[in-house]
């Protein structure tokens, strides 16, 4: 009888705790789904539940060149800084996992310190040494401060699919004939290739919605769209802005599915 | 002349010696197995030949050819590798085709080579998969298929079977066996598993503490090791320790009983090595020895039964009797004489 | 396969010589302006300032305290959800839904994210419907700009991050650890505080250091959900720099909290070190 009672209590507690892990997920997603129901609303105000559906909102914001502009330049942020930060990174992880160099592990955490800098700080700097260098509040000063934000992405991702690497495949390759640069091309490039995705991945959405190192580097008329958003939405909102809001999350869910298609969604928590 | 020949290789890790100057010839068409326990030197010295170990002195000749400072891939040797290390990202087909591409041959011939190799090794019907979706066993011979469609001069394998579970790894033994003689490569062959090593070299490397011990035949190497180390390692032994009296014959240690067996006088600590299965219970043949015991304990195994057994000096002794049924021969505690024809023991003197 | 030190040269020098000029060297220039003025000459009239009065220890507590809050909130949220997805759902699809939701919000701006809460927080927002609708209250409440909505803001940013540290190390953790405690008379309960929760400590001090640090720093959120009644460290920096364009306050002002940041971070992990958990 005790078993039995025990394994009721087992059984509510595995209960309670989906419970609550769902709660916590609706948590999660609400306001993402509240700002894309209420960009579809009639009413000129933002109201929620939405009334009536409308994609007004939506031919509103495409129309106007100044939230067009700004997409575009958060899309060349985005791939311009991923693609920099791709030839840095990867280059940069190889050496760091393969070398034995004296000072290799300080080299590692200097290149994964952005992640844990305030990124805030990281955009002051910026904005001082693209000062100084002549050329602040540009897109070349943005894409300079996104390249060092994303960077620990791919350097991390990669050195994450070097750990699990098994050394035999290169030596397989080699001594089926292959020289190293073949080996490195056809082998190891081709097993590492999920993480580097990854990273690229993480690379391109850190950079979309950065806000902190772009705001410090940038002037009020081209500013990417998460800065454009945010002077918005300070001071007024309405179901433009939401329809905009929602364009970027839908932009997210993109990233999300192309995440899971390339990679897996259960390689984000690196599984061993 | 020798098709590898392995001259006075050695090798050290920081201060750790792994290869203490091995010297060994391989010829055309061999199945040479390297024995020995973990830590032996017996990987390193595979790794060498195939060049991923590079030596600090000595020379290794592959067909005449001094190998001291060409890469693995420009090597006419190809491996098994211990976990086969197949391309995960690469089909069966792409994998054993991996080799020919590199080695320049026409696009057109590589299906064909690709084919016979998977032919060879019976996976033909696997060629689209991916190695993981293949079982232990069918990688091994996707690993197989691959190190041969390069055609090596020489295969090394390093313990292949290693991962297989024993039945596969039995029938595995045997495949590998005529394989080799189908193919006439050169295998070179690690393993730590003495019994895998008896079943298909045609000759043993005993490999010890970064030397060789011993090179031999199966036969050989069973019947007439040259240490105590070799005798202990293959099969099992029962190695008695004895005295030397001032002409030279010996005596066994703390019995005080002679044996009809003469080493050279002043031999240190020398052993007399008798197999369990050579050992009789009951008096023996004539010119043979005889000697009280004391049965310890009684193990039946099946088609034999075990007896362990004490000497008066306290030395202990295995006795293998084979053909006796259940409940036949002594029991524990009997005062039994046993014994073995003088021939049946081996003199070992290292 | 080991590289030789010249290729490791050729493919970490280009890598480095950026690090240097677009992330070291700035840190040094914010440094090196926290000890100057206007003039260019050697000062310590900032730190003098920002250490000086009052308002900005006030600013700095708060803010630390608006990090440990998020902290201990997000660790309390995101532990039971990082349970139920690694260890207790199952079904694979239901898992992939899971990890959508977690990823998207994670995947989508801070400042649409807040832009989501003043919906749902404001006076005829989902919230205050909802309790009026049950009752709860007879008026709708001033929800915006307050501690409330702040704090709220600051977990539904930081929860993310919290989830995935702590679900990459429940996820390896080895199942039949949990086994052998349940076949050695545990029960489900004593199996996770004697077995699960010790040995998913380092994921919980990944969550917290990175949700810590990351929240210490967060302006975005801050900003929208206070409605500027509540000041944290980085609108300090960003009013400096961009506002009052005194970037040596400002960069005093990032150095201060920089230097808290790093202190109580390396004070965290000295006292982990020195108190391994006991099961």
């Amino acid at each position: 009888m005790g078993g039995l009672f025990e394994k009721l209590g087992d059984r509510a507690g595995i209960l309670a705790l989906s419970l609550l892990a769902w709660a916590v997920l609706v948590f999660l997603i609400l306001p993402l789904f509240v700002v894309i129901a209420i960009s579809f609303t009639t009413t000129e105000f933002l109201a929620f539940p939405p009334v009536g559906f409308t994609l007004r909102w939506y031919q509103r914001f495409l129309a106007d060149p100044s939230y067009v502009d700004s997409i575009l330049l958060s899309a060349r942020l985005a791939f311009g800084s991923t693609l920099i930060g791709f030839l840095l990174g990867v280059p940069a992880a190889l050496a760091l996992k393969r070398s034995t160099m004296p000072g290799i592990n300080f080299l590692a955490s200097l290149f994964l310190s952005p992640l844990i800098l305030p990124a805030i700080i990281i955009g002051v700097g910026v904005l001082q040494i693209t000062t100084a260098l002549d050329f602040p509040r540009s897109f070349a000063a943005m894409l300079a401060g996104h390249v060092v934000i994303i960077l620990p992405y791919i350097v991390r991702t990669t050195l994450a699919s070097l750990e699990g690497f098994d050394a035999s495949l290169e030596e397989a390759a080699r001594d089926l004939g292959a020289s190293g640069l073949v080996t490195f091309l056809h082998v190891t490039l081709p097993t590492i290739k999920p993480g580097i995705i990854a990273g690229c991945l993480f690379g391109l959405i850190m950079s979309w919605i950065d806000v902190e190192v772009s705001i410090f580097n940038t002037v009020i008329a081209t500013s990417p769209i998460p800065v454009k958003v945010f002077n918005y939405v300070q001071y007024s909102v309405d179901p433009m802005i939401a329809a905009v809001s929602a364009g970027t999350i839908y932009i997210a869910f993109i990233f999300v599915f192309l995440l899971d298609r390339l990679v897996g969604l259960e390689k984000v928590t690196g599984r061993k | 002349m020798p098709l590898i020949a392995i001259d006075r290789v050695t090798k050290s890790y920081g201060s750790l010696k792994v290869l203490k100057g091995v010297s060994l010839d391989v010829e055309e068409g061999e199945f040479v197995a390297l024995l020995g326990p973990s830590g032996c030197g017996k990987t390193t010295l595979l790794r060498a030949i195939a060049g991923f170990v590079d030596t600090d002195g000595g020379d290794i000749r592959i067909a005449g050819r001094s190998m001291t400072g060409v890469p693995p891939n420009r090597r006419p040797v190809n491996m098994v590798f211990q976990n086969y290390a197949l391309f995960p990202h690469l089909s069966v087909r792409d994998n054993v085709a991996f080799g020919p591409r590199r080695s320049g041959v026409a696009s057109g011939e590589v299906a064909g080579i690709v084919d016979g190799a998977l032919a060879t090794v019976g996976m033909s019907a696997y060629a689209d998969r991916l190695p993981q979706q293949l079982s232990g066993g069918q990688q091994q011979r996707v690993a197989l298929a691959r190190a041969i469609a390069n055609k090596p001069k020489v295969l090394l394998l390093d313990e292949p079977l290693g991962a297989l579970d024993l039945k596969l790894r039995k029938r595995m033994q045997m495949e590998l066996k005529h394989l080799q003689q189908k193919l006439g490569i050169t295998f070179l062959f690690v393993t730590h598993d003495q019994e895998e090593a008896l079943v298909m070299a045609d000759r043993i490397v005993v490999m010890h503490d970064g030397a060789i011990a011993q090179i031999g035949s199966g036969e050989d190497i069973y019947a007439r090791p040259q240490s105590r180390y070799v005798a202990d390692f293959i099969g099992e032994a029962n190695i008695l320790r004895c005295a030397v009296a001032a002409d030279g014959s010996l005596r066994l240690a703390g019995e005080g009983i002679d044996l009809p067996y003469r080493v050279a006088p002043g031999t240190a600590e020398p052993a007399l090595l008798v197999r369990p299965e050579e050992v009789r219970v009951g008096a023996a043949a004539q010119g043979g020895v005889e000697l009280a015991a004391t049965v310890m304990d009684r193990v039946f195994v099946g088609n034999a039964t075990r007896i362990f057994a004490r000497l008066g000096s306290g030395q202990e002794i295995v006795i293998h009797q084979t053909g006796t049924g259940e409940g036949a021969g002594p029991s524990e505690g009997d005062a039994i004489r046993i014994g073995w024809a003088h021939d049946a023991a081996r003199v070992l003197t290292s | 396969m080991r590289i030789t030190r010249f290729w490791a040269a050729i493919l970490l020098g280009i890598p480095l010589i950026y690090l240097v000029v677009f992330f070291v060297t700035p840190l040094c220039m914010v440094l090196a302006d926290s000890f100057s003025n206007k003039a260019g000459e050697l000062t310590f009239e900032n730190y003098a300032t920002v250490l000086g009065d009052i308002y900005y220890w006030e600013v700095l507590g708060y803010t630390l305290w608006l990090a440990l809050v998020t902290c201990v909130a997000t660790l309390l949220l995101g532990y039971p959800l990082a349970y139920y997805l690694t260890l207790v759902e199952r079904r694979a699809f239901v898992k992939r839904l899971c990890f959508i939701l977690i990823l998207m919000p994670l995947f989508t701006s801070s400042i649409v994210r807040s832009f989501g809460w003043l919906v749902l927080l404001g006076r005829e927002g989902l919230i205050n419907d909802g309790l009026l609708m049950l009752g709860i209250i007879g008026r709708p409440l001033r929800l915006l700009s307050t501690q409330t909505a702040i704090i709220v803001g600051m977990i539904y940013v930081m929860l993310p991050f919290m989830v995935l540290a702590i679900a990459s190390v429940l996820q390896n953790l080895n199942p039949s650890l949990r086994e052998a405690a349940r076949d050695l008379g545990a029960s489900a309960f004593s199996t996770f505080l004697r077995v699960t929760l010790p040995l998913s400590v380092p994921g919980i001090v990944a969550g917290t250091l990175i949700v810590f640090t990351l929240s210490i720093s967060s302006y975005v959120t801050p900003r929208i959900m206070s409605g500027g009644r509540s000041v944290v460290s980085s609108m300090l920096i960003y009013d400096q720099f961009l506002l009052v364009f005194n970037p040596f306050l400002g960069s005093a002002i990032a150095v201060v909290l920089l230097v808290t940041c790093f202190v109580l971070i390396i004070a965290y992990t000295l006292i982990l070190e020195r108190k391994p958990v006991r099961s």
